[in-house]
């Protein structure tokens, strides 16, 4: 069978198409025969081409960190925009497997902050810190960090660190002016796609108790007054929604562009 | 021997109002910068550099020429004389070129659109060889570009292709390059070892800042690839073509080269912005009743500019008539690509100047 045949059966023709064409563009020739088996039997794209495209970052992918997916793109581009690049932004993100939400948001700051000219004359510091309980999704955060083009003014800015978000928050935390968090959040593992459930990391998908409280927690510990989660449920919406309003909060969920409930947004 | 080659008494005084209209602007852009004003400095400022070339060598010239007598320099000033008479002609006949009004946008940097045309797949495959032309020759000229959208059918034929140059003056470069370019060969696929003839539609817009042309979002729609089902963490999907329409035109752009939404979707929009641009300024011209400039839009046989006649290895202009024994060089993006596009520019020109 021809690669083209064989990635039209597991893709069928118009995305195989595709496929085979960045293959072609980002891989050694030599590699491809082998890219092209792996990806008919659904190992996924972005670990075998080794990136995803994040806003305007390339995200590094390896297996031990999930996917950046375009729902989390979404709205992490419309959270940047509603922040203001003249004061001194601190970022939180929780959960931060490849660093991808982090790292984007800083960046996206960045190029505001850069045409804009009347930062010439406030001159905010924006700073980032990202944490996660798996060494290898860490790993994945700091070669983007290292690798990253784009992130080099912002590198030493950010920090990242190995801890579970069940238990208060580091010390260098606390002073965060904006919390992110995309936390696992699948009930069972059958409901993912396969190509999911059997390549992605099991910690980055499965939901643990109590979660979205300790999210919401972690959040009210520190000095923020925006906050973004992303959910897979309606009813994790109302959980979060819940304590923030006990906190005097606003709080309300939003749905993806697909109609998909998709993210709980918070303000104090 | 010593004819003088002075400009007409028309042409000079049109130069002497360029020149205080180039110092007002310049003052004027000083205190208040403007993509405009920039825009008409960019203009004028080829002429006036050469109008000062062109005064000094006619001062040049008066002095060598009170030298002639001179009984030990005079041989010396002879020779120069007639240097500096060549090259004063050679002034002025570029700035009465320089003077001939030159297309809008002459300036600006350019999208080039790619079409298959008369030809089946065979239009679609040259269609794709011209893509690669383009780019190939413009990474040679070491200009800028990027391809912003190209389609496919579900055969794998190139639809469509638009490479983006950002080469200041590339519009007046490449304006020349619209029309229809036709291509003759034998397919892989023809058997009896026919010769086919086939070609594709080539576009050149000038490239419109956001600044110069706004869209308003609310008068589009996106229509992207959608699974059903709850996305997020549960599926990791690769689709990420993305369909813009400009709901009161119906002008549709499909972008589906890139790898995520959010960059098919920024590409799409860059064309339709220079899209919408340029019918926004034929609309107007129009209206002023001026004469429509003739890009052609068509894809009919007859309105070829260009032939590529493989069996032969050669590429001939109909325009400037002239023919370049090297297809394959220029089919790879080579330099000599700028002879073919060179030889149509003097050849309008001279149209021109009758
Ligand atoms: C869905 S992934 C999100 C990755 C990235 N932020 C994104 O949006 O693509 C969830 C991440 O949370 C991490 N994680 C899971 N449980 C955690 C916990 N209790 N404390 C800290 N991080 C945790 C996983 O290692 C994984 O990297």
């Amino acid at each position: 069978m021809s690669r083209l045949a064989k990635l039209t059966a597991a893709l069928g023709a118009q995305q195989a198409q595709a496929e085979l064409r960045w293959m072609l563009r980002e891989l050694k020739a030599e590699a491809v025969d082998d890219a092209v088996k792996l990806r008919s039997q659904g190992y996924p794209l972005q670990y075998i081409l080794g990136t995803q495209p994040f806003g305007g970052l390339d995200i590094i992918c390896k297996p031990g960190a999930l996917i950046p997916r375009w729902e989390t793109e979404e709205w992490c581009l419309k959270l940047s925009k509603s922040l203001n690049p003249l004061e001194n932004n601190k970022v939180l993100d929780m959960c931060t497997g490849t660093g991808c939400v982090l790292f984007l948001l800083l960046h996206e700051l960045h190029n505001m902050n850069k045409s804009n000219r009347a930062s010439i004359k406030t001159n905010s510091i924006f700073t980032g810190i990202g944490i996660d309980n798996s060494d290898a999704a860490l790993d994945v955060s700091r070669q983007n960090l290292n690798q990253l083009p784009a992130l080099e003014p912002l590198r030493s800015r950010i920090e990242l660190l190995n801890h579970d978000i069940h238990k208060p928050l580091p010390a260098s935390a606390l002073s965060s002016t904006v919390v992110t968090a995309n936390p696992p959040y699948i009930y069972s593992l059958n409901e993912a796609d396969s190509s999911v459930s059997e390549h992605e990391p099991r910690n980055a998908l499965l939901h643990q108790p109590r979660i979205y409280e300790d999210l919401v927690h972690r959040t009210l510990e520190t000095s923020a007054t925006k906050a973004v989660f992303e959910v897979g449920y309606l009813n994790q919406i109302d959980t979060c929604v819940d304590i923030f309003h006990k906190h005097k909060w606003r709080a309300w969920g939003e749905k993806d562009s697909n109609d998909n409930w998709r993210t709980v947004w918070a303000e104090k | 021997m010593f004819r003088n080659y002075a400009l007409t008494k028309a042409m000079t005084s049109k130069l002497s109002s360029l020149e205080s209209e180039y110092k007002t602007i310049s003052n004027e852009f000083n205190d208040n910068y403007s993509i405009d004003l920039e825009k008409k400095l960019a203009r004028i400022r080829p002429i006036i550099t050469k109008y000062n070339e062109y005064k000094n060598t006619e001062t040049e010239i008066s002095e060598l020429k009170s030298l002639t007598l001179d009984p030990e320099l005079g041989n010396e000033a002879k020779k120069e004389l007639s240097d500096s008479s060549e090259n004063l002609k050679k002034l002025e006949q570029e700035i009465k070129y320089l003077l001939i009004p030159k297309s809008e946008n002459y300036e600006s940097s350019c999208m080039i659109e790619i079409r298959p045309g008369i030809g089946g797949s065979e239009a679609q495959l040259f269609a794709s060889d011209l893509l690669k032309m383009y780019q190939n020759f413009c990474s040679n000229k070491k200009w800028a570009h990027e391809t912003l959208v190209s389609s496919y059918n579900t055969t794998g034929g190139l639809i469509e292709a638009n490479i983006l140059i950002k080469e200041p003056s590339s519009f007046g470069y490449f304006q020349h390059e619209a029309g229809v370019h036709r291509v003759q060969r034998i397919p892989a696929t023809e058997v009896k070892g026919r010769v086919h003839t086939s070609t594709a539609a080539v576009v050149v817009l000038p490239e419109i800042s956001e600044e110069e042309f706004t869209i308003d979002m609310r008068e589009l729609r996106f229509d992207v690839m959608r699974a059903s089902g709850s996305g997020g963490q549960h599926v990791n999907t690769t689709e990420s073509a993305v369909r813009v329409v400009h709901l009161p035109t119906n002008t549709i752009v499909t972008c589906q080269d890139e790898r995520s939404q959010h960059q098919n979707k920024a590409r799409a929009l860059k064309v339709l912005q220079t899209r919408l641009a340029e019918r926004d300024r034929l609309e107007k011209q129009l209206k002023t009743q001026q004469a429509r400039t003739s890009q052609v839009n068509t894809t009919d046989r007859s309105d070829r500019i260009r032939t590529y006649n493989y069996p032969q290895n050669r590429i001939t202009d109909h325009r400037s008539n002239v023919s370049l024994h090297h297809l394959s060089e220029v089919m790879e993006g080579g330099l000599k690509l700028s002879e073919i596009i060179e030889s149509v520019d003097s050849a309008l020109k001279n149209a021109y100047q009758g």
